[in-house]
């Protein structure tokens, strides 16, 4: 521990991140099957990108 | 992309064989004053077409259409008629003739039938006096001119059409046999306001169905003043919202619909849930989804669909495959829509089941080729298999789709990378990103 607050605050949000980053990793290895490639937004397309196909226009 | 002109800038004739050229498939709607009508291209060919409140044949509609010459057009593409509608299959060339001679003598016509309220007698005097015979259509119309019908009448009762009507009335006016009686007193009386709200709310839907959604909120704002709790329009305004993607105006739509309607509807939950999944809050659209399905909605494949996606949102892959399998049953020998498809390949290949996720998207390519999103997981799930020369064929083939998604970029800067091909590959990188960016 640091006597500048600033620092401090610093040093949880550099431990936040890297707990997020942790949490992460433990949800990839739980869903460890997926082939990598479907995990990479960059290149799968993962929501169907018509509005159309997401809702219902038919008044039923 | 929707194309939206003015008629005074491009007459109908000139956007008909536009379209017809670019053998284009969608939705050209048309406003004039507080008239709509649309007319419906598949693949350059007139499908279908309409004008609101008035009942005409395609034909007839798109001949009335040419007479518009002022308003707006709007075309969207891939829109497609409902279900119920007759479909022709007409070359717009062969209506342009006719069209164009309709319109110089509907502007004779209109000099001496102005108005379509007006009631017209016959002069049976003048009849006996200039004895010349009756046309098959004059003897038609004879019954019907009586002094007490007006020409709206006479046009629903003859069966004739409009411009038949109308000019076998002309004919009848300027040898005389016909005379003007008065105005009906049916264009003199108020409206009601359910009728009103009626031709309001049928306007809405068309201007909803050709994408004028501007147009369409208002006129059923307009149906919501005239006829109060109206479920449609509420329903209405709630897609119209989601359309613009105001999500917190579309949920409180549909969240007034909940309140004040008895009768649940599944599509009103679905359209919830997918306004609050937009907004953020997941655990209400996952209640509200669940609504949906407890209303009916699980005997629904579009209902199961959409289940299926918010499940494949939240990483719930086993869930998503059953909606998605129990959809599939639902729609029985009928063909799934390309969304379906997306969902049904990406929950196989989130467990690893490349085979079958192959296996839907290779079945999605055939009946809808030309969505570059299913031949983009495709390419992916080749890539994945270890299949890389069918993936770079796949990656390819989804660029001449849609050159502008990122991903396809990726992945075929992915493929050259493996085959070597550097330089080509850092460009198709460079415009993944640039792409990604936009």
């Amino acid at each position: 521990m640091t006597d500048e607050p600033g620092e401090y605050d610093d040093f949880l949000t550099d431990l936040q991140s890297v707990v997020a980053q942790r949490v992460e990793e433990l949800r990839a290895r739980q869903s460890a099957q997926t082939p990598p490639a479907f995990n990479d937004e960059e290149k799968v397309v993962r929501e169907w990108p018509e509005l159309a196909g997401r809702i219902m226009e038919e008044f039923r | 992309m929707a194309i939206r002109g003015s008629l005074t800038e491009a007459s109908l004739p000139d956007v008909l064989q536009l379209l017809a050229m670019g053998r284009k498939t969608g939705c050209l709607g048309l406003t004039f004053a507080n008239n709509f009508g649309y007319i419906y291209f598949n693949d350059g060919s007139i499908s279908h077409a309409s004008i609101v409140n008035r009942g005409l044949g395609t034909e007839e509609a798109v001949y009335l259409l040419f007479t518009w010459t002022q308003g707006t057009f709007n075309f969207e593409p891939g829109a497609t008629p409902d279900e119920e509608v007759q479909l022709h299959c007409i070359d717009p060339q062969s209506l342009l003739l006719e069209g164009a001679r309709r319109v110089d003598e509907w502007a004779l016509i209109a000099k001496k039938i102005p108005t379509f309220d007006i009631v017209y007698a016959m002069d049976r005097h003048k009849m006996m006096e200039i004895d010349r015979g009756l046309t098959a259509e004059e003897e038609r119309l004879v019954p019907l001119i009586d002094g007490q019908r007006d020409v709206s009448a006479i046009i629903a009762e003859s069966r004739l059409g409009e411009f038949v009507t109308a000019k076998t009335l002309y004919g009848l006016l300027t040898t005389g046999y016909v005379i003007r009686i008065g105005v009906s007193t049916r264009s003199r009386a108020p409206a009601r306001a359910d009728d009103k709200a009626t031709e309001h709310r049928n306007l809405g839907v068309a201007f909803y169905k050709t994408g004028m959604y501007e147009e369409a909120q208002r006129e059923f704002r307009r149906v919501d003043t005239l006829r109060e709790n109206d479920p449609e329009a509420c329903f209405y305004l709630g897609l119209v919202a989601l359309r613009q993607q105001q999500w917190a105006a579309a949920a409180h739509a549909f969240e007034r619909y909940v309140s004040e309607q008895h009768s649940s509807r599944p599509s009103v939950f679905v359209n919830l849930a997918y306004a609050y999944e937009q907004m953020g809050e997941l655990e209400r659209a996952r209640t509200a989804m669940a609504d949906a399905l407890s209303h009916g909605g699980r005997g629904d494949p579009l209902v199961q669909t959409n289940a299926a996606a918010m499940a494949v949102a939240a990483h719930d892959y086993e869930t998503a495959d059953a909606a998605l399998a129990s959809a599939r049953t639902l729609w029985g020998t009928r063909r799934p829509p390309p969304a379906w498809f997306h969902y049904a390949g990406l929950a196989a290949a989130m467990v690893n089941d490349l085979d079958r996720a192959i296996a839907l998207l290779g079945e999605a390519v055939q009946v809808y080729p030309g969505y570059a999103v299913l031949w983009n997981n495709l390419a992916v799930a080749y890539e994945a298999r270890g299949d890389f020369d069918e993936a770079l064929r796949t990656v390819e083939r989804g660029l001449i789709e849609d050159a502008t998604l990122p991903q396809l970029h990726r992945n075929f800067a992915d493929s050259l990378q493996r085959d070597g091909r550097f330089d080509e590959a850092r460009e198709a990188y460079r415009r993944a990103h640039s792409l990604d960016a936009l």
